[in-house]
């Protein structure tokens, strides 16, 4: 696995035994918003998970179950009993598919104040019930579509150069060179699988490219050679097999004597920042909103103004999860004309776009709806404009905006109609726009 | 067949029975009967709800005064325990099922009906959560005063049912003091209205005050489900003052000097040594001074008064405090409320191996006894071998411990139910209670004797009255029966 966590009964106990079950996860979880039923609340995952590994692990330690008599596990004539000889095998399988209705955004771990690491739980329950020969059909499909492709989508790898190709002219700066493992000065652009292959995302590539040609700055793709990072694999809980495919990615940027990768996809980032991390290769890796901070700060462009209100959207695997905050910021505020408005929540507590763990794929409309919720906190800023540095939150976060009424009542009152001073700001059409695509649109002409 | 699997039988039938019932009447979408659910409302954050694991038979999500009252009647006629619950972020056991029944998860109905601004009012539903119900009011430039450290999760419904009341407690009291008036649902499931059947009055002495009656009552007279409050217009002035002692017994005299000089802070927060140490093992970057006590002092009003008032208590503290630093700048205000902010995560991570627990976490002692109950609880620690942080609203005497432990220790946790029980009786002798704010639920239940004596009696007189049949949250707040005859005489 790209990531070591402590899939094991000791580190889940461990860590159970910390939650003081506070609820102050409660108010972070856009999951759990949505449901507001306790079993979506993270402290409950994180009792469940708990209660299971006893289970497995054969705890001796006596629990005092009180209350009818209809379960099993609970019996309520003993006064203490353990789950050794009567594991809710039935307990399991719910609670490893209801971990997969999770975001992973990491907001209950980041807010907690026990230090319980909810995700890494989640994780390692999913990767348990991988292992226990739970494969639903979403994770045979993804896993098999990887495993043939090398990509997410399911195509052809090699058309990971379309979106180049429909793209002409491309200036190329004479050090540059495009062709596939050809030495370049020493930074890999790996694209991600969503940027290369979905019609929609090219703009990001195209974009960073077009910069980066502008600029003089060098690089290089991997081209068929690119493998999905296996982020997905292992959020799935595949990760022998997302090691696998992390490895061959490795093994070529080694390969072309880089000392530098670039992602644009957050997901991507944090997991090559992983990979470096465990196999200790020397590679810096950056994300492509390090790359234009860098560009703006050098004041090697000169950027033209654009009369805007904006706000940005932290993905969370960039911000919460690894950090990168100011970057982004600093790019748009060094946008002339733009009115730069924070979001409420931000940075370490923002809130998910509704696309991270998968969701999108396990419950297309669950996702929408907590896409909805971010655009609505968006809209609070009086913000015209959601840039984001993520090619999924744009596209989460754009789909919903297609879908949202212009106008919209709180609902002040179950009993009478809205009234007209209780109207709120209302979520209005929104454009979600890739940060790339925003300074391209800005760089004047050398 | 042998008779006890005849019995299980039996009732795997009859709560099946139960749960088509409850669909039938309110819904299926309102009825959660999934073993995976019924586990996940089996506790709430107490360290009684770590230990053992209550089980409803049945959970419902009602969202309307109708669904309560054909709830409410069904389990009147069948003789089911109810147990009203809000967030679950209760430490006493209050609103889990501790032996079956119907969990009643109000957190879901969160509608806030109507900010009334003209009459400085506001209607809301009991699963509206504190801080949404404060955002809603902002708008407005009102506020509702009481703040409990869970803000962002707890329920108003929760927080009536509890009187609970937070930091500001110094000048702006609990809950109590904000409620109206109150829709609530019987034993029987009948539906009356407290505070006056269509009123908006802030003052209103007609009739027996039964609003206050149900505040507090924690679900065991009945079901809240409407919420009339009383909400002030918001400060445009804050200020905190941060004052270190070298000795503890400084501490409460400063504040006793501040109250002569005529000022009413919004708190007045103490941090002991115990939890100095805890901050700056986790926090050392946050550099608080090796004292005995540290006292935050928070004001708040006109930006003038602020002004005075601030500077007058920072004149005070510097009397006998070796470090006063006075701010009214946001973000160095934020920094000061860090080390008493950062407590909780602090108090948590004091031990890798172990964590924090709630118990025997909120005593309420005189202002004149704070100290005594310090060094009491420390000198407990000691005597227990148990750690504990303390901290508190010194202001009005409610001290919050926080035991650190290993919970999978059997030595450890037998250890600390005896230090929590000292702690417990502590407070009574220094005539003070076993909770300020938190409530009783089912832990501190057996001080109920001790703590109220003959009045035991009457409170159980009107337990019987309005549930004849004991169904409301059984096992909570009051016992059943029983009366320490030695204390009714006291």
């Amino acid at each position: 696995m790209i990531r070591e966590i402590g899939a094991s009964p000791d580190f889940i106990i461990e860590f159970g035994k910390k939650c003081v079950r506070c609820g102050q996860c409660r108010s972070v979880c856009p999951v759990f918003t949505e449901f507001k039923t306790e079993g979506f609340s993270p402290r409950a995952r994180v009792f469940l998970a708990d209660m299971i590994h006893r289970s497995c692990k054969g705890s001796t330690v006596a629990l005092n179950s009180r209350g009818p008599a209809h379960i099993d596990y609970a019996d309520s004539s003993p006064d203490a009993r353990t789950f050794t000889d009567n594991a809710p095998t039935d307990i399991l399988k719910k609670a490893w598919d209801r971990n997969l209705i999770c975001l992973l955004c990491g907001a209950c771990a980041t807010d907690c104040p026990s230090g319980v690491p909810v995700c890494d739980i989640i994780l390692s329950m999913r990767k348990e019930y991988v292992a226990h020969g739970g494969r639903p059909k979403l994770v045979a499909e993804l896993s098999q579509r990887i495993r043939e492709t090398h990509n997410v989508v399911g195509e052809d790898n090699e058309n990971r150069w379309l979106w180049m190709e429909e793209h002409t002219p491309i200036s190329v700066h004479s050090e540059c060179q495009v062709t596939p493992l050809r030495r370049p000065q020493g930074l890999v652009y790996f694209t991600g699988c969503v940027a290369s292959l979905y019609p929609g995302a090219y703009k990001i590539p195209r974009s960073m490219i077009q910069i980066m040609n502008r600029t003089g700055i060098g690089f290089a793709l991997l081209g068929g050679e690119e493998w999905c990072c296996g982020y997905p694999l292992s959020l799935l809980g595949l990760d022998s097999e997302a090691d696998e495919i992390a490895g061959h990615n490795l093994e070529k940027v080694v390969g072309l004597g880089a000392d530098t990768v670039m992602t644009s996809c957050p997901s991507c980032y944090y997991t090559w920042r992983h990979l470096i991390e465990k196999t200790g290769a020397h590679i810096t890796v950056i994300h492509y909103t390090q790359l234009l901070n860098g560009i703006v700060a050098d004041q090697a462009v000169k950027l033209s103004p654009m009369e805007v209100v904006a706000t940005y959207h932290d993905p969370c695997d960039l911000g919460r999860k690894s950090g990168i905050y100011d970057p982004p910021r600093e790019v748009l505020r060094s946008i002339p004309g733009l009115t730069f408005n924070e979001i409420t929540p931000s940075r370490k507590d923002a809130r998910c776009c509704g696309g991270g763990g998968n969701l999108e794929t396990i419950d297309p409309e669950l996702s929408r709806k907590l896409a909805e919720a971010r655009l609505s906190q968006a809209s609070d800023t009086g913000a015209e404009l959601i840039v984001t540095a993520c090619q999924q939150c744009a596209r989460t976060l754009s789909n919903a905006a297609r879908k949202l009424p212009r106008t919209r009542n709180m609902p002040y009152g179950d009993s009478e109609p809205p009234r007209p001073d209780m109207e709120i700001t209302v979520p209005r059409k929104m454009k979600v726009r890739d940060i790339a695509d925003i300074v391209l649109s800005c760089l004047q002409s050398p | 067949m042998s008779q006890a699997t005849r019995r299980k039988e039996e009732t795997v039938i009859i709560r099946a029975a139960l749960i088509e019932d409850l669909k039938r009447l309110i819904g299926e979408d309102k009825v959660l009967s999934d073993e995976i659910d019924l586990l996940c409302y089996s506790f709430d954050s107490s360290f009684m709800a770590k230990l053992n694991r209550f089980l409803p038979d049945v959970v419902v999500t009602p969202l309307s005064t109708e669904d309560v009252m054909k709830v409410v009647r069904y389990a009147y006629e069948h003789e089911i325990p109810v147990i009203p619950r809000g967030a679950g972020t209760g430490e006493t056991c209050g609103a889990v099922a501790l032996s079956g029944g119907i969990v009643m998860d109000l957190s879901l109905w969160d509608n806030v009906i109507e900010v009334d601004a003209a009459n400085m009012q506001a209607l809301v539903r009991p699963g509206v959560i504190h801080a949404t119900l404060n955002e809603h009011l902002a708008r407005f430039d009102l506020f509702f005063p009481p703040d409990p450290g869970s803000t962002r999760m707890c329920t108003i419904g929760g927080m009536v049912a509890n009187n609970a009341s937070g930091l500001k407690a110094v000048k702006y009291g609990s809950t109590e003091q904000y409620v109206l008036g109150l829709d609530v649902v019987l034993p029987t499931g009948e539906l009356i209205t407290t505070g006056g059947v269509g009123a908006r009055t802030v003052k209103n002495v007609s009739g027996l005050n039964l609003t206050k009656l149900f505040v507090g009552s924690e679900g065991i007279l009945g079901i809240i489900t409407m919420i009339r409050l009383k909400v002030l217009p918001k400060p445009k002035g804050r200020g905190i003052v941060m004052a270190a002692f070298s000795d503890l017994d400084h501490a409460p005299a400063t504040v006793l000097r501040v109250y002569r000089q005529g000022i009413l802070p919004a708190c007045i927060e103490i941090l002991d040594s115990s939890a100095i140490t805890a901050v700056n093992t986790y926090r050392p970057e946050l550099e608080l001074p090796d004292a005995e006590a540290i006292l935050l002092f928070e004001v708040d009003g006109s930006p003038q008064g602020v002004e005075e008032e601030g500077a007058e208590i920072a004149r005070i503290a510097k009397e006998q405090a070796v470090l006063v630093e006075w701010a009214t700048e946001p973000k160095r205000m934020m920094g000061l409320w860090e080390a008493r902010s950062v407590l909780a995560t602090a108090a948590a991570k004091l031990r890798p191996d172990g964590t924090r627990i709630f118990a025997g976490e909120d005593i309420s002692v005189p202002l004149a006894k704070v100290t005594d109950a310090l060094r009491g609880i420390r000198a407990l620690s000691l005597e227990y071998g148990i750690r504990v942080v303390n901290f508190g609203h010194i202001g009005d005497g409610n001290v919050h411990t926080a035991p650190v432990l290993d919970p999978e220790s059997p030595d450890e946790v037998e250890q600390a139910k005896l230090l929590v029980d000292a702690i417990h009786r502590l407070a009574i002798r220094l005539s003070g209670s076993t909770t300020g704010e938190h409530g009783v639920g089912a832990v501190r239940i057996e001080y109920a004797n001790e703590e109220h004596g003959a009045a035991l009696r009457v409170m159980q007189s009107i337990k019987n009255t309005l549930d004849p049949k004991g169904i409301m949250n059984p096992g909570k707040l009051i016992p059943c029966s029983v009366i320490d005859s030695s204390r009714e005489n006291r």
